[in-house]
């Protein structure tokens, strides 16, 4: 994953990254992974600068996968630090960018929640709902969102 | 001189306190990867 250009790119520019080596880092593991709950290879995770885990990925993804969850973290790192207007084009990037990957229908459903926040108009939540009328339809995030369809 | 290669390779850090620290100064997430792969 991190052989690619753009995905080292990507990191270089919008992370800090760290890496921990489970058996030549062994106090630092110790210490980090049961802090984090890591109990397996690869874990990435996307901290704030709380110390507050954001995003989790376990195991490997390619390239347009790995990406989707990357961009998704910050979404969900700007959404907790409730910088709503900063995370709803996260999460819509994901949706334009990486409509395929397993990150997209969570995306849609939290750009519409990150909308809802930052402007308290319920016709973000309704939008939401007729979007996964077109995508999505068999995802457990669609069900999620279907309450919404008569906001 | 920065080669091509270079250029595109990740400076991973292997201090988390350091780069928490770091987070809090510049405002940006710490990417924390657990890794078996070889270094």
């Amino acid at each position: 994953m991190y052989s690619n250009p753009d995905v080292a790119d990507f990191i270089t520019n919008n992370f800090l990254p760290v890496r921990v080596h489970v058996r030549e880092q062994k106090d630092q593991f110790q210490r980090l992974g049961q802090r984090f709950s890591a109990q397996w290879t690869p874990t990435i995770l996307i901290v704030d600068e709380t110390g507050a885990e954001r995003h989790r990925i376990e195991g490997f993804l390619p390239v347009e996968d790995f990406m989707s969850q990357l961009v998704l973290g910050l979404g969900h790192a700007a959404f907790a630090a409730d910088d709503f207007a900063a995370a709803e084009p996260y999460f819509r990037e994901v949706v334009e960018r990486y409509p395929n990957t397993e990150a997209a229908p969570e995306a849609l459903y939290w750009a519409g929640v990150s909308r809802y926040k930052a402007t308290n108009d319920a016709k973000a939540l309704g939008d939401t709902a007729k979007a996964f009328d077109q995508r999505y339809q068999g995802s457990s995030w669609a069900k999620k969102a279907s309450v919404w369809k008569n906001h | 001189m920065v080669t091509a290669t270079e250029k595109h390779e990740i400076a991973w850090s292997h201090d988390f306190d350091r780069e928490l620290e770091r987070a809090r100064e510049l405002h940006k997430p710490i990417l924390l990867d657990f890794t078996a792969a070889p270094m």
